[in-house]
Parts: structure tokens; sequence; C-alpha cells
């Protein structure tokens, strides 16, 4: 988790207090939220990687989404069990819990739960050292056409520049796409576009880059664009397919009635 | 005049669709006759209750009170609409999802308690949304379809025959907006089939009488002038009533005229509310 007081932080709830105590962290999330209800409709399976207290999880499951969630914390399952509990209950979202490499190796789910889309919110992907083994869990975990939409820190982001940090890691940027820094949870890797496409090869193609701030695709230049966002929103799809991200896919046709 | 949209329920049910304020002001009505309704089914700390078809969520708040704090109390709907109204009306952490009842993506065999008001005859087939509720139910579970309305309102007690008029004004109105028959408009009548073409046992129904009469409350006032004299009837049943029919209808129904019908002493409203419960079926024992 990417804040400069994440070492303080233990419970869920003060988790969801630092989490959405800032307005631009709030619209990130909205934005998010959005652009992953957009890529599913009501009735399909998602998987929420990094879920953490579960907000993302609740409103897709609130939207009629079938959840899967994931979080490395067990402070954050604890509190997602608790607020998830009636869509947990009632079998609209599942919990998967266990550390990381019990992830990794955990075995594929029925069909009805292998996921049209993977959500990363908020920048879990930052915390992963090696994303070519995480990308092909995620192809396990996804349907032959399913997608992966991950928001990430943006190395671009011009508000970072004041820190020594940055500075120092900018020539390890260049030459070989990543750099880390240490973190309150883990390093934390900030990577260029570039590395992100060569790991989530072959299982996937990062098809797409959106700012953090709207669910329209970047043009080109697409860094310039990413200086003024501290995310980044990348969807990585399956080879050969492509998205229409722009159009709501539970439009009334798909979510009205009987026929 | 145009009919439902041919992939919708059949009085044209979207997403977008928008009783908020109906709704509201017949939970507030009807608030006793309700509650007595779910007192009626016993409900107990711990058990799962959907309320499919949730609208504004008042009655979902009575239910999840029933069963906390161990229970918990589903709200579904379809209208984006119903729900934002339920998210303003509840708790926080009510849960709350936007799904069609013919497919939502709740586990098979999940609760104790489907309780189902007004609903089922929105969508296009009502025995399909009866079986898929069903299907939602644990061995045991009940399935609570309320109605409204079984049999004829009583709005103007004095006058049988207006009233009579007034029912078939509507009808004919209905007809021609949704193409619905008098036989479909009054198929909600047909609750216990349902039940059992759902495939449920040990079925029983009972109804509640809302009784208001004058002077009226707050609730049953706003009911009837907003809900009913200005909602359901007003300028669109005027192709459907004689002029002189019309006209007694306006002058009744109009706060300002003398002869406004929420003034007399001698209103007397009848409305019915039914309640039919069935169970689903304990599986049979193997060699049975």
């Amino acid at each position: 988790m990417p804040m400069d007081d994440a070492a303080r932080i233990v419970t869920g709830a003060e988790y969801v207090r630092a989490i959405t105590a800032r307005a631009s962290d709030r619209r990130y999330r909205r934005a998010f939220q959005r652009l992953a209800l957009r890529l599913t409709a009501p009735g399909e399976a998602l998987f929420d990687f990094g879920a953490g207290p579960g907000i993302d999880a609740r409103l897709y499951a609130e939207q009629g989404r079938r959840v899967s969630a994931y979080d490395i914390d067990p402070h954050m399952s604890e509190y997602l069990t608790s607020h998830c509990r009636a869509f947990i209950l009632s079998g609209t979202v599942r919990l998967q819990q266990g550390n990381y490499r019990e992830f990794l190796s955990s075995a594929a789910p029925p069909a009805a739960w292998r996921a049209e889309l993977i959500t990363a919110n908020f920048a879990p992907l930052n915390l992963i050292d090696d994303l070519h083994e995480l990308f092909a869990k995620f192809a396990a975990l996804t349907t032959p056409t399913g997608a992966v939409l991950a928001s990430v820190l943006s190395p671009y982001f011009a508000g970072d520049l004041r820190y020594p940090w940055w500075w120092r890691n900018a020539a390890g940027l260049l030459r070989h796409g990543r750099y880390a820094v240490p973190g309150a949870q883990a390093l934390i890797w900030r990577r260029r576009l570039a590395d992100y496409a060569r790991e989530c090869a072959p299982y996937f193609h990062l098809e797409k880059v959106f700012a953090g701030t709207d669910s329209r695709p970047c043009t080109r230049p697409v860094w310039l664009q990413l200086t003024t966002c501290r995310f980044m929103f990348l969807l990585f799809s399956k080879p050969g397919r492509t998205h229409d991200s722009s159009a709501p896919r539970d439009g009334q046709s798909r979510a009205t009635r009987a026929s | 005049m145009a009919t439902a949209p041919a992939d919708s329920g059949r009085l044209g049910d979207t997403p977008g669709r928008d009783y908020s304020r109906k709704l509201r002001m017949f939970n507030a009505l009807a608030e006793p006759e309700l509650r007595a309704a779910i007192d009626s089914l016993d409900l107990r700390p711990g058990m799962r209750v959907l309320d499919a078809g949730c609208g504004t969520g008042e009655t979902l708040g009575w239910l999840a009170a029933a069963v906390a704090p161990a229970g918990f109390a589903l709200g579904i709907d379809l209208s984006t609409n119903h729900l934002s109204a339920a998210r303003g009306a509840l708790p926080r952490d009510t849960p709350l999802l936007q799904a069609d009842l013919l497919r939502t993506p709740l586990a098979a065999a999940t609760f104790d308690l489907v309780w189902s008001v007004n609903t089922v005859h929105h969508l296009r087939d009502p025995t399909a949304c009866a079986r898929a509720l069903t299907a939602l139910l644990r061995p045991g579970g009940r399935l609570a379809l309320g109605q409204s309305s079984l049999l004829p309102d009583m709005f103007f007690a004095w006058d049988a025959r207006l009233e009579r008029r007034l029912t078939e004004a509507v009808h004919a109105y209905y007809r021609d907006r949704y193409g619905l028959s008098e036989q479909g408009l009054t198929a909600v009548r047909g609750l216990l089939g349902l039940l059992q073409e759902a495939g449920l046992c040990r079925i029983g129904v009972r109804t509640f009488v809302i009784e208001r009469f004058a002077p009226l409350d707050a609730c049953a006032h706003a009911w009837l002038l907003e809900a009913i004299f200005r909602g359901t009837w007003g300028e669109r049943l005027r192709p459907y009533l004689t002029h002189a029919d019309h006209e007694e209808l306006t002058r009744l129904c109009d706060p300002q005229h003398r002869d406004f019908a929420l003034r007399r002493p001698d209103f007397h409203f009848l409305q019915t509310f039914t309640l039919a419960v069935g169970e689903r079926p304990w599986p049979q024992p193997p060699g049975t």
C-alpha cells in the first residue's frame, strides 16, 4: 500500500479511514470502479486481487457481479469478511485466504468462478517483485476472454519529483524499466509501461493505458498524460483480445428482464 | 399507444424505472399492516432473508431488524433509482444488490425466507420468477409473496357506481399502455397457483386489511392524494371516462374544491394486502 503513513496502520477500519481520507484517492478509486463495472456485465465473475478491506468487492457485488477476493493481509480479510458478510453468506462474494505463495499455488477455481476481469486497485501490483509469475496465475484465474485491470503507481507522476528518491532512481527507471524503494509492507516497485508489457507476456498483452482519473484511454504521448496522475490504470487482455471500454456492458438490453 | 419494449418486464421495468416516491408513500401508509405481516412469519435472529424487489427499502429495514444481529436481510432490486433511495433510507451497512430477479448472482439454497411484495407481477413471467426465488431457498425455507388489492380498493364508500367506472377506466388505460388484458391485470390474484407451480408445500395465505377513515393521518392523506388521485388517476383517465364522470372525479380529487373526498367526514378507505407463504420441500430420502 503506497502511503507514507502505512507503517502505523494495523486494522481494516483504520486502513479504510486512511484510504478514503484524501479526496484525490476517492476520485482515483471511483474512476477505477467505474471502469471495472464497464468492463463486466451483471452476473459475471470478477477477481479482486489485493482486495484490502473489501470496499471495491462489496461495490461490485452490489452491482450484481460475483466477486472472488484475495488479500495477503489477514487483518484486511477479517475486515472484508465482516464488511461483505451478507454477500459472502449469499454466495456472491468468496474470500480466498492464505499467504502469497499459497495464493500462487492454489487450485484453479471452478469454471463458474473463472473471472471475466481481475481487478487490482490501489497499486497492489507495485508490491510484487516477480510480476511474470503473478500474470501466469492471473491467466489461470480468468476465462479465455478474461482481462486484468490494474491501478498502478505512475513512475512519471510530476508530484513525485520533489522526493530525493525519485531523482536517485530516475536513471534506473530509464535503464532497467523499473526500480524499487522501501515501503511499509514491502519494496515498492515502480515500473515503466514497457516493463509491464514485458512481464505480462505471453499470458496477456498490455492493451490500454488510462490516466487514473477517467475511463478514456490515454492518447500519445502516454507518459505526458501520466505526469498529472499518481495512478495509471492498465488493461491487460488475453492475446488477440481487445475491449471496448467506452460503452457500458451492463446497458439496458443486458440488464433487463425475462425473454 | 406505446407498449412495453420487447425485452423488459410486462410493466416496462428497466434499471431506469422509478417508483420511489410511490413506494415510499405506500410503505408509510401500510407500515402497521406490513409489520403485522412480517410478524406473522415468526422470523428469528440469525435467519437469512432476501427482499426480492426491495424498492425504497423500508420493509427491508423491518425484516433486517427481525433477524438481527446474527442474521441479515439482503435487498435486491432492478431499479437504480429505488436502490439509491434505499441506500439513503437504511443504515449504511445494509446489503443491497442491483440485479434481475431471474438472473441473480446469488447462490442457490441460501435463504431462510424470500420476501417479495408487489414484485413478481412486474415480470413478464411471474412463474419463472417464483421458481427462481424458490431456488434461492434452503429446504424448509419459505417464499412469502405479498400482493396489494386482490379485492378492489374502496375509495368512495358513498358511490359504488363511480368507483366501478374508475376501475374499468384504469383497466382500459393499462390495456392500452401495456397491452394487458383484464385477465392479465388480475393475474396477480393467482398467488396460490404461483406458489404451487414453484413446487412449494405447506402453502398458506392471509390477508391484512389497510383501513383508514376520516380524519386521515398524514401518511394516508399523502398516499391517496399523491399516489392515487394524482399518480394513478388524474388526466390520463380522461379518455376512458364520460365527461360527467371525469368532472366529478376531478372535483373529488381536488384539494381546493369543497367536494374534495379526503375532507369528507364519511371518507372510508379499504385496501387489502395479501401474503401467501409456501415452504420449499425437503428432498425425499432415498428409497421412498
